[in-house]
């Protein structure tokens, strides 16, 4: 038991060694009383003993409504697995309300970039309700919702970011308090429609989100509550409990941060399918029908069903490409065809090269990538030389493979846009127009030729309400072009979106620029750019635009912040090669500004830019 | 010293950061760095896991010496 602990307690030491599989082993194991010291031991030990990725800040408000001793250390070990720094605040029991609603709470002071706000029944069924009188609990349900709700909209007045709430189980001894069957299903009825009210919130409050707590629970295996710890210190919720509800805490905050994962790169011989493709031949691999089949089928729906939602799939695997080909093509029973993969490496050579050269050709960051794989060798190797890529070694049962991906992958998103149904073909094309731009490379050595030939366009729009989840999204998941770095979406002023074509097709909007005006200064708030973009000028055509509307609004200089994360680079070589100067530092961000002239920001002659009014 | 005694000596000891060897039958609770009613229940969830017993409460925060908890835990583990 102790074994854990004392690896934690060894990274304290002034020459400690890294332990970098320690956090996910932590997050894993099933010793709470071990997971909860740990808790407690690792806010004092440095990021680079414990990863080797470089984490998210994040400053975590929980607004519980019950006392919650363990949470915070569990939340400790969570996030750190999920690669995120927590600042973790959690303000007393049974102030639910006054935190939300008072401008000066300790909440509100604290300021925190997620919000999770702990429920239990008493906020909407008081101690001394008639349990017979089901009118009157129905009444004060509907009544209890609307005042927590009101609580919300309040908080959400006075402060952005996003609030997690979650649906409430009807503890046991109220449920069979009631004897007859009859008053009992209408008693969960009662009680499901409260949850239904709170699962609609996200409807209803900008950036409230709500977590299915009461399913989660179906799979729990131990009591949700101590009754003795209930009744004697509060404590709505077993230690087991505050646990799981840490995992689904660091789910969300990791699609918070803008941390979920972009890509799913799947072997296939005992992983998209049973059997080795290449000694079984292809009519007899294992996928549908009876099982084992069925369970790599699946493996390949759910798949399939992250591709649906924005997840580009890749393929590594060490197989003859002219069979893999053909399986793709010609198999009955497959639930993924050749064109549901935004990119393949299927071939003899190494893995963790094939995958470094996929990620590469689909320029986007390697901690975005999960690796899935039945091979522990393989998952090894990757897991060693790229240490940034999360791997799930899918061994043991098959039918637990869907499962696994879905738990381990890191996916969760707060939300998904029409985008992501087409991402896989826009990659798709962005992988063509590749091709064509070597070809004109190899041709004529002229990027600019190939340019000119991509007929470009670029349009500037306003951000309506169909586009703003978008552009929210893209300030999420935009790690390399951004001012700012991801998660960072200025709160007030004008949000521009930039929707651009070419001949291989429609992109989508791929940009976002973030305008505000002070006196004679127009600020380029931030301005972020998909990766998927890159090296077409589109970001010039932008600049001109945005000198386009401050010229016609005599504005004289243009100024940009410029906060450097490790990773935005490419946005702050931009900012130079367009004439940006640096001008101060203050508190980490770089001030840049640009004159107004005539001449000031051309639009690239190979881009054709139409600025809009109206959305 | 038994084993439970040992094993109960290690929890109480990683609960307070204090070393196990300091502790003695006769250690009270409320003479261990920080000790609450908190770290009271945070014991007892420990205890409870690791010896697969449940503790009547009131008996558990009427107990003030490591002795007395071994006692107790000796009596609930052995029936």
């Amino acid at each position: 038991m102790t074994d854990l602990l004392e690896r934690v307690r060894r990274l304290h030491a002034p020459d400690a060694a890294p332990d970098f599989r320690l956090l996910r082993e932590l997050a894993r194991t099933p010793d709470l009383g071990v997971v909860r010291k740990a808790g407690g031991l690792l806010a004092a030990i440095p990021d680079e003993l414990l990863t080797r990725r470089t984490p998210r800040p994040l400053r975590i408000a929980v607004v519980p409504a019950f006392t919650c001793d363990a949470l915070p250390r569990f939340l400790e070990v969570t996030l750190r697995a999920a690669g995120i720094r927590p600042r973790i605040l959690v303000t007393a029991a049974d102030q639910l309300p006054l935190q939300l609603t008072d401008p000066d709470s300790e909440l509100a002071r604290f300021a925190p970039d997620v919000t999770l706000c702990l429920l239990d029944e008493t906020l909407f069924l008081s101690g001394d309700a008639d349990l017979t009188d089901l009118d009157a609990i129905r009444d004060a349900a509907v009544e209890r919702t609307g005042i927590l709700a009101e609580a919300l909209r309040a908080r959400r007045a006075h402060h952005p970011g996003p609030i997690l709430v979650h649906t409430v189980p009807l503890p046991r001894s109220c449920r069979d308090a009631v004897i007859a069957f009859r008053s009992r299903a209408r008693l969960g009825r009662i009680w499901r429609e409260l949850n239904n009210r709170l699962l609609d919130l996200p409807e209803q409050i900008d950036d409230v989100h709500t977590l299915d707590w009461e399913a989660v629970l179906v799979e729990h295996p131990g009591p949700v509550r101590d009754e003795r710890l209930y009744r004697y210190a509060r404590m709505a919720w077993s230690v087991a409990a505050e646990r799981l509800y840490a995992g689904e805490a660091a789910r969300f905050c990791r699609a918070v941060a803008g941390l979920s994962a972009k890509c799913l790169v799947l072997d296939l011989d005992n992983t998209l399918w049973g059997g080795v493709l290449g000694d079984d031949g292809p009519e007899n691999i294992e996928v549908g029908g009876l099982y084992p089949g069925n369970a790599y089928l699946a493996t390949q729906q759910t798949a399939a069903t992250l591709r649906h939602q924005g997840v580009l799939l890749g393929v590594a695997s060490k197989n003859d490409p002219g069979l893999v080909e053909r399986v793709f093509a010609e198999h009955p029973g497959l639930a993924l065809r050749a064109d549901d993969f935004a990119a393949t490496a299927v071939n003899w050579e190494p893995k963790d090269g094939n995958l470094t050269a996929l990620i590469a050709g689909l320029n986007i960051g390697a901690d975005a990538v999960v690796f899935a794989d039945d091979s522990r060798f393989e998952c090894e190797l990757v897991g060693t030389s790229l240490p940034e890529v999360t791997v799930v070694h899918l061994d043991g049962d098959p039918s637990g493979h869907a499962g696994r991906l879905l738990a381990e992958g890191g996916f969760d998103v707060l939300t998904t846009t029409g985008t992501d149904r087409r991402r896989t073909e826009l990659y798709r094309a962005r992988a063509e127009r590749t091709r064509h731009e070597a070809g004109y490379t190899d041709r004529t050595g002229s990027a600019r030729a190939f340019l000119h030939d991509l007929d470009l366009r670029v349009t500037v729009r306003p951000a309506d309400d169909f586009l703003r989840p978008r552009i929210r999204q893209l300030a999420l998941r935009t790690n390399q072009f951004t001012l700012l770095g991801p998660a960072a979406e200025p709160e007030s002023g004008r949000v521009l979106g930039v929707d651009v074509t070419d001949r291989f097709g429609d992109e989508g909007t791929t940009a976002a620029v973030w305008l505000a005006g002070d006196g004679d200064r127009l600020l380029l708030r931030n301005l972020v750019l998909s990766c998927r973009v890159f090296s077409r000028g589109i970001e010039f055509a932008i600049l001109a635009a945005v000198t386009d509307l401050g010229r016609a609004s005599g504005f004289t200089r243009i100024e940009a912040g410029f906060r450097p994360t490790g990773r935005n680079d490419p946005a702050r070589r931009f900012l130079e090669e367009a004439g940006f100067v640096s001008k101060e530092e203050i508190n980490g961000l770089i001030r840049y500004a640009l004159p107004l002239t005539p001449t000031t920001a051309p639009c690239p002659d190979w881009i054709t830019l139409t600025v809009r009014e109206n959305p | 010293m038994t084993e439970t005694a040992t094993r109960l000596h290690t929890l109480i000891a990683d609960q307070c950061d204090v070393p196990a060897a300091g502790l003695t039958p006769g250690t009270f609770f409320t003479d261990l760095p920080g000790w609450s009613s908190l770290t009271a229940l945070r014991l007892l969830g420990d205890v409870e896991e690791t010896f697969g017993i449940r503790l009547d409460l009131r008996r558990y925060l009427a107990i003030t010496t490591v002795g007395e908890l071994t006692e107790t835990v000796t009596a609930e583990a052995g029936r």
